[in-house]
């Protein structure tokens, strides 16, 4: 096939991806939440309200695009998508099935976390132009969270590396299926995982960046019409993206227990999926129950627990890991 | 950006230079210490009004160019109509000013050209969530002056009502202090719980909001099969409900964090700004109006009142969460005892009232309401003064605001359960 | 604490600091409001003071502070508490039109918000205030609880 539209087909592929799993987890979010505080959310477009993002994208699309008064126009126009394509980049590393990933590299796992590093800058950019100061209390946040919750995400990602002895995310997936979940012998990064993946998607009890209560809408304060869309959809396909991120390093991916990897045939991206979902259920249910972190206090959470403790997890992992090849040979 | 600019002339207000009146204050407190003041000379380049607010401390020198912040009155969690303008290093806040009158109708105006028994629709759209307590004390205060004896049933049911508006009003407070502090789940369950007593208040008066229930001499409306069925239910579930509420917000940990140690208000501030309610018995001042002013019929119940002694967020929130359970009590004591009679004194279609002066204080969910009655003997008061609870925690709440992170304010703020009808009237 | 023992100990006290000498104060027991003490203005601050910093009775609190409109006199209502005794007092002075208030905010910090409601509400001047603004309306709006700001003009009323 031609090597073009086998790109071109990749890609379509990966955009359809993003878009249902982020139309999707706007209709789940909105139930879930409903569900979890009593109420009964959208109930009337459709069956069971599924319709609801319809006439939603159709206001999104006709609203008047605004732009504040004073505002840095470049930066303010080009701030969503410097949000919307890194989120879109990032689902290409994703492997979906035994052939099914976009762009399968060698260095997968760092390609999605240097992809998704990129994000902050784009929320720093729009809470500058926006020339609005909740925008700015907004972006400043996003970074000073940005650089405390990387890191522990960067040493969260090791353990699993090191037991598979790869990068290609497809090779720690198979590496799964031929033995153990990773999420057995690395616990605690994945635990640590998952709250970093919390802050990283700006999910509450970390979501200082938007903070309603306390900064209207934080960086995205001043944005309206699709614009708003872009952040809001990049914001939601980031918890697919880090959902099935912890479900590739630690919960066997696309694979299940017990059964042979290969012969999973067009049930691998379902099983990837729904797992994925249940991760975000989680994320959701945190979401939906917690108060929010105090910014300062956020910092002293990364900075002071998690960044120690990782540091101190992995230096035991790796010891531990070395002992136990040594041990019972490279196998295990 | 309009970001690191100089302080707009907005809180650049000089004291009133005055050399009669700076010799007169020194020479009388002298050695006096009110905790209130600032210290004389403010550090540089900080400017704050002198001895309403304290300058945050900046021991490290560790700050930047300030900013100000106008929050309000259209922010998400000014709870009303109130604006606040921060002068903001970074995060922290160093001062702040409150600016009210947006929701300014001129209530004690309007009262001047209402009869008495109008002037419970009055009060009403002051305090607007807490209505019947607000409407009591205007009917006490002509009762005073009038002297009308109220029949017993109706004292009672007054004292019913005003238990059931306020757990609504409570629900209405401490859901939204989850919402403040970023958990919403919270919010929409204490909704549930409050929907409830809004309809035993429905079934009663008629309304919703604004009551109109409490009249001089007597109330409108006598107590329903349904109301006391819904009461009665609730009362099966309610402490079981309570437990859940507190298990899902306040045994929450990081609650704990955000409201635990901030806002402190020590006892003197509390009686120095004249906090009353739940702000002064979180600092752990013993007052309580129903007990030590009984009116209409609670010298009559056994309840206790709860105090604490940290004064921050986390006791003002947890003093009135048991508030709840307290009313309650007294609920049920009404179920059981409600005398039987008449719930109308006999009184002329319109009241002329003698000549004189009446104060009806009473402990509204916000702290102590009086309304103060000035009469000249014809059918309309010459004066009506509505003592608003609030407006005295707006004062607690400018000291407060200096050293504070933003996102403490917010909850600070809220911790005081402003009700801005009230505050502006 | 009864009125008769009310009006004798705040007699007791306010000989004992000396601020009595150069005016008078008239103490009565009303049925409605309590204890009712009237003052000259000047005085009321040094009052205060000595009421708050008394050791017997200590009026801790300042609950309520308003004006009314008397005929040809603004009255001041300052209302006292002492939790000690659990008893309220009530304090009252009178101003003329368009005087001089001044602020008691030194001596209780509850009065400071609600002075500057008194003032703008019936068109004094502050002074020793810290922040001597108006509180509810904006500059240019006439004293509105004064009896002869009517609350509707007759173009409102007939059109």
């Amino acid at each position: 096939m031609n090597v073009w539209l086998q790109a071109l087909l990749w890609m379509l592929f990966v955009v359809t991806i993003m878009m249902v799993s982020g139309a999707s987890i706007i209709y789940m979010l909105r139930k879930v939440l409903a569900a979890a505080h009593l109420r009964i959310g959208p109930n009337t477009l459709g069956p069971a309200g599924i319709l609801q993002l319809v006439p939603d994208v159709i206001k999104l699309l006709t609203k008047e695009d605004r732009h504040p008064n004073f505002s840095d126009k470049g930066l303010y126009c080009l701030a969503p998508i410097i949000i919307f394509v890194p989120m879109l980049t990032a689902f290409a590393f994703i492997p979906f099935g035994p052939t099914m990933v976009a762009a399968n590299v060698n260095m997968g796992v760092m390609m999605i976390l240097a992809f998704l590093t990129l994000v902050p800058l784009g929320v720093f950019a729009a809470g500058w132009a926006s020339h609005n100061k909740y925008a700015l209390i907004g972006a400043v946040r996003s970074v000073g969270a940005a650089i405390t919750f990387e890191i522990p995400l960067l040493l969260s990602v090791l353990p699993p590396i090191m037991l598979a002895g790869s990068m290609n995310l497809s090779e720690i997936v198979l590496a799964q299926a031929n033995g153990f979940w990773f999420v057995i012998p690395a616990l605690p990064s994945a635990v640590i995982f998952l709250i970093c993946a919390q802050m990283e998607t700006n999910q509450a009890p970390f979501d200082m960046t938007e903070a309603e209560s306390e900064l209207v809408a934080g960086f995205s304060t001043e944005y309206s019409a699709m614009r708003f869309g872009f952040i809001f959809l990049a914001e939601f396909a980031g918890n697919f993206v880090m959902a099935a991120l912890a479900v590739t390093l630690f919960f066997g991916g696309w694979t299940l227990p017990g059964i042979d990897p290969h012969s999973m045939g067009i049930f691998a991206p379902m099983v990837l999926i729904i797992k994925s979902y249940i991760i975000i259920f989680l994320f959701m249910m945190v979401r939906g129950n917690f108060s929010r972190y105090r910014v300062d206090k956020m910092a002293a959470l990364g900075w002071k627990r998690l960044i120690p403790f990782t540091l101190i997890w992995v230096l035991v992992f790796a010891i531990g890991l070395r002992a136990v090849q040594t041990l019972f040979g490279a196998g295990a | 950006m309009g970001i690191g600019k100089k302080p707009s002339e907005a809180l650049l207000t000089p004291v009133v230079p005055c050399e009669d009146e700076a010799s007169l204050q020194e020479d009388m407190l002298e050695g006096y210490t009110n905790p209130g003041w600032l210290s004389p000379q403010p550090p540089a380049g900080i400017v704050v009004p002198r001895n309403t607010r304290r300058i945050a401390d900046d021991p490290l020198q560790l700050s930047t160019d300030h900013y100000l912040l106008n929050v309000g009155p259209q922010h998400p969690s000014t709870h009303g109509a109130l604006r606040v303008i921060l002068e903001m290093d970074g995060e922290r806040i160093m001062s702040g000013e409150a600016h009210v009158g947006q929701l300014h109708r001129g209530i004690e105006k309007l009262a001047e050209h209402r009869r008495y028994h109008q002037l419970a629709t009055l009060v009403d759209r002051a305090d607007y969530v807490s209505g019947i307590t607000v409407e009591t004390a205007a009917a006490l205060a002509t009762e005073q002056l009038a002297e009308i004896e109220v029949p017993p049933r109706a004292q009672w049911l007054r004292c019913l009502m005003a238990e059931v508006n306020r757990i609504a009003s409570h629900y209405m407070w401490i859901g939204p202090m989850g919402l403040d502090s970023g958990a919403m789940g919270i919010f929409l369950y204490m909704q549930k719980d409050r929907e409830l007593f809004i309809d035993v208040l429905e079934e009663m008066t008629g309304q919703r909001l604004m009551f109109n229930y409490v009249r001089p001499g007597r109330v409108t409306g006598d107590l329903t099969p349904r109301a006391e069925k819904l009461l009665r239910d609730y009362l099966k579930i309610g402490i079981e409900r309570m437990e859940e509420h507190w298990d899902s917000l306040f045994e929450s940990e990081l609650f704990q964090i955000r409201t635990k140690g901030i806002g402190v208000l020590s006892a003197d501030d509390a009686l120095n700004y004249g906090a009353t309610g739940h702000v002064l018995r979180a600092s752990g001042i013993d007052f309580d109006v129903r007990r030590d002013r009984p009116y209409d019929a609670y010298d009559q119940f056994d309840f206790d009142v709860m105090t604490r002694t940290g004064g921050d967020v986390f006791d003002r929130v947890t003093c009135r969460f048991d508030e709840i359970r307290q009313s309650l009590r007294i609920i049920e004591q009404c179920l059981d005892g409600m005398p039987p009679g008449d719930i109308k004194a006999k009184m002329p279609k319109v009241l002329r009232v003698p000549e004189g002066e009446a104060c009806g204080i009473v402990e509204s969910a916000r702290g102590e309401v009086g309304i103060h009655l000035y009469s000249d003997g014809s059918d309309k008061p010459v004066r009506m003064r509505y003592r608003p609870p609030t407006l005295y925690s707006l004062g607690i709440a400018e000291i407060l605001l200096p050293n504070m992170m933003f996102a403490d304010a917010i909850v600070g703020m809220g911790s005081f359960d402003f009700c801005f009808g009230e505050v502006d009237r | 604490m009864n009125p008769a023992t009310l009006t004798e100990c705040i007699a007791t006290a306010l000989d004992t600091t000396g601020v009595t000498d150069s005016w008078d104060y008239q103490i009565d027991a009303d049925d409605n409001l309590g204890v009712v003490m009237r003052l000259p203005a000047a005085q009321v601050m040094l009052v205060l003071d000595a009421l708050r910093k008394d050791s017997d009775l200590q009026f801790v609190q300042l609950i309520d502070l308003f004006g009314a409109d008397i005929r040809d006199l603004i009255e001041v209502t300052y209302r006292l508490r002492s939790l000690r005794h659990n008893v309220d007092l009530i304090i009252k002075c009178e101003l003329p039109y368009d005087g001089d208030y001044q602020s008691v905010g030194h001596v209780f910090a509850s009065a400071l918000l609600p002075e500057r409601e008194l003032c703008e509400m019936y068109g004094l001047t502050l002074h020793g205030h810290s922040n001597p603004k108006r509180l509810l309306t904006i500059e240019g709006m006439p004293p509105f609880l004064r009896k002869s700001t009517a609350i509707r003009t007759k173009e409102e009323i007939w059109g």
